[in-house]
């Protein structure tokens, strides 16, 4: 196993999110710009925003860096430049880039790091020798490679590799699908991807169900260990238009198992525990895809969209007195006295309880908390100081 | 300008006035109905002296393929072929490596899109570059005009829209317990569109044919390409490109052979959506 701890690597589609996720342990985040980034409808950062985010980052000794991966037309050109100094002079720590041009203008002008971009669907070790001659620090494999793949590609080449392990997985290779283009007239490979590998469609010969290319999503927990072992530098969770709770659930379980397999803690049930909790959080089913054997039949869907709404996310908890043992929250889905929940903080605490008694903002008694938004107050004995971003969900057991 | 076909059959290549065609490289290409062999490609070379003779090897490729894709590069090197359409960087890396002098068209379907990236690509080695079906003629232009590479462009035959490494069609007929016949399928949405699978994963057409007769008399690509892929009355379609490359008007012929499609030609795609348009 290499020295250097392996790095979790976790997106943010905007500062609190970024806030959160670093806070629940995430040793870099990644985030898109107002421009140039492969979401362009998600809210995204100014540059000022970026300017706090890597000063929040680097209070922490952590790191940001930003995503300049789109697929670039001509009139994309005028003005990158000038966006790529702001972003440096902000303070960013590598540009994932796809664009080969891109990526020699950043080194030939600028003392930064370039990361290659999943988007170049980057297979195999001569690929990724290509880019390392062109001076990329980091290449972010393609979500079609697998774990003996990423072992070769390792050992053959002394670059950091950077591979996904949880999130929504394209069905497409990445770069190599423009539906969204000629169905809805959005870019794909400019940020405005409309997701048309998840609709039904007819088919001739067909019998029961409509035809449907959506996959599972994806999940490597049970994989974590062995990736450490190859020696893979960074892992990588997708999502920068997730929601807080999504993040810092799947962070703070990927965290868990990290830490827990470089002091030699982690054990099965721990792993299983971990593994229901990011069941839980997933709006899919999940699959390791591609990184022991060829993704088959198990791991798409046949009967169009299969997104659960998922409502464990009880409350966002935001101040603990000690002394009268009331926990105030600001509810997010319905629940009640006689509950069992648990609530979850930063350091990886987890404490259960059962709802006895809550109140609403005028202190009076009430026994539902039935209003996303309201203010909620539960009577709990708690032995701890409240963290920031400490969240309430249904207990997992 | 050159016209440039892609041919469906062996037969294709017997067709007259075509100043180029490409052909698959067995195991290394997708999409292209004729995938073959170096020698087969030497063959093709001699029997058709003045044509220029294009390979693509277009797959993404896997660590084991790098051996057979360095034979492979090898064996088109000696035999003298006029370029190799390449989407793997693996290839530019051999190229390198090798000091190969075939030259190499930068090809990686919907990524050619800029001429600043044709320039960067130039500037290592690389002649052409195959432009992305889905820019304007107007970008077309410019990047004719900026970029040092020569270029190409599919003007006629039904536009690629995705490839996946996953085989979804024997994945549906698998779930749905019937047999796949490994033939092409059509899935239809609000419009029809050709789905096929091989070795290599699987890939979706657009339904429709494009008709880029604006290309050859409102453009300055190199080459234009007409892919003959499930296209009939094919030597009648050659003839009329023909006719349009040399002044005549054939626009209402050929709308009426193939259809008005014109893709992303006068079609400006967006990325940004208005907060209500999501």
């Amino acid at each position: 196993m290499r020295n250097k701890k392996i790095e979790l690597l976790s997106p943010a589609g905007d500062l609190e999110r970024l806030k959160v996720t670093l806070l629940y342990g995430a040793d870099a985040v990644y985030i898109g710009g107002k421009d140039y980034s492969l979401r362009a409808n998600a809210n995204n950062f100014s540059i000022e925003e970026i300017k706090e985010a890597c000063l929040f980052a680097h209070k922490l000794n952590k790191k940001v860096y930003l995503t300049l991966n789109i697929v670039f037309h001509n009139e994309d050109i005028d003005g990158v430049d000038k966006y790529i100094k702001e972003v440096v002079d902000a303070g960013i720590d590598a540009f994932i880039v796809s664009d080969p041009f891109i990526i020699s203008h950043i080194k030939d002008n600028y003392d930064v790091e370039v990361h290659l971009s999943t988007q170049n669907s980057t297979t195999n070790t001569l690929s990724v020798k290509y880019f390392k001659d062109e001076r990329v620090d980091r290449v972010v494999l393609a979500r079609e490679v697998s774990i003996k793949e990423m072992k070769e590609i390792i050992d053959d080449i002394n670059l950091d590799i950077e591979v996904f392990i949880h999130g929504a997985m394209c069905t497409f290779y990445s770069g190599r699908c423009v539906l969204s283009n000629y169905f809805t007239n959005r870019d794909s490979n400019r940020g405005g991807c409309s997701q048309v590998c998840r609709f039904a469609f007819d088919i001739d010969g067909g019998k029961k169900d409509k035809f449907t290319m959506a996959t599972k999503d994806l999940n490597l927990a049970k994989y974590i260990k062995d990736l450490i072992d190859i020696n893979v530098r960074s892992l990588k969770i997708e999502g920068r238009m997730r929601s807080l709770y999504y993040l810092a659930t799947v962070v703070g379980s990927y965290r868990k198992i990290i830490d827990a397999i470089y002091d030699n803690s982690l054990d099965d049930d721990m792993l299983e525990h971990e593994q229901k909790v990011l069941a839980r959080v997933a709006n899919r089913e999940t699959s390791s895809h591609y990184l022991v054997k060829k993704a088959d039949e198990t791991d798409q869907y046949y009967t169009g969209r299969q997104e659960l709404s998922n409502q464990d996310y009880l409350a966002l908890a935001t101040s603990y007195d000690k002394d009268k043992k009331i926990l105030t929250l600001i509810e997010r889905n319905y629940f009640k006295v006689g509950d069992e929940v648990e609530l979850f903080t930063t350091s990886g605490d987890v404490y259960q309880f059962t709802v006895e008694k809550m109140y609403n903002e005028l202190d009076c008694e009430i026994d539902t908390a039935r209003h996303p938004e309201e203010i909620i107050k539960v009577e709990v004995d708690l032995p701890i100081e409240l963290s920031p971003y400490s969240m309430l969900r249904k207990k997992i057991d | 300008m050159k016209l440039v076909i892609i041919p469906e059959k062996l037969e294709d290549l017997e067709l007259q006035k075509y100043d180029a065609y490409i052909v698959g490289l067995d195991k290394l290409s997708t999409n292209y109905c004729l995938e073959l062999s170096s020698e087969e490609i030497k063959k093709l070379k001699d029997k058709y002296p003045d044509k220029e003779c294009f390979v693509a090897i277009n797959k993404n490729i896997f660590n084991d393929e790098l051996e057979y894709l360095e034979k492979s590069l090898k064996s088109l090197d000696e035999i003298g072929v006029n370029g190799v359409l390449f989407y793997d960087l693996a290839v530019l890396y051999l190229k390198k490596k090798l000091h190969l002098k075939l030259d190499l068209v930068w090809n990686q379907t919907h990524l050619v899109t800029n001429y600043n990236t044709c320039n960067y690509y130039y500037q290592n080695g690389v002649k052409y570059a195959f432009l992305a079906s889905e820019i304007t003629l107007d970008e077309i232009n410019e990047i004719c005009s900026k970029a040092k590479t020569k270029t190409f462009a599919l003007a006629f035959g039904y536009p690629i829209m995705s490839h996946t490494r996953r085989s979804l069609l024997t994945n549906y007929f698998k779930n749905e317990q019937i047999p796949f016949d490994g033939k092409m399928h059509t899935i239809k949405e609000k419009e029809e569109y050709l789905i096929k699978e091989d070795e290599t994963g699987t890939s979706i057409l657009y339904g429709k044919i494009l008709n880029g007769v604006k290309l050859l008399t409102d453009s300055n690509i190199d080459y234009a390409v007409i892919n003959l892929f499930n296209l009939e009355d094919k030597e009648k379609l050659i003839s009329m490109v023909n006719d349009v490359m040399n002044g005549l008007d054939r626009e209402e012929q050929l709308t009426s052979l193939i259809g008005d499609y014109t893709g992303f030609l006068f079609k400006k795609t967006i990325f940004k959506v208005k907060k209500d348009e999501k």
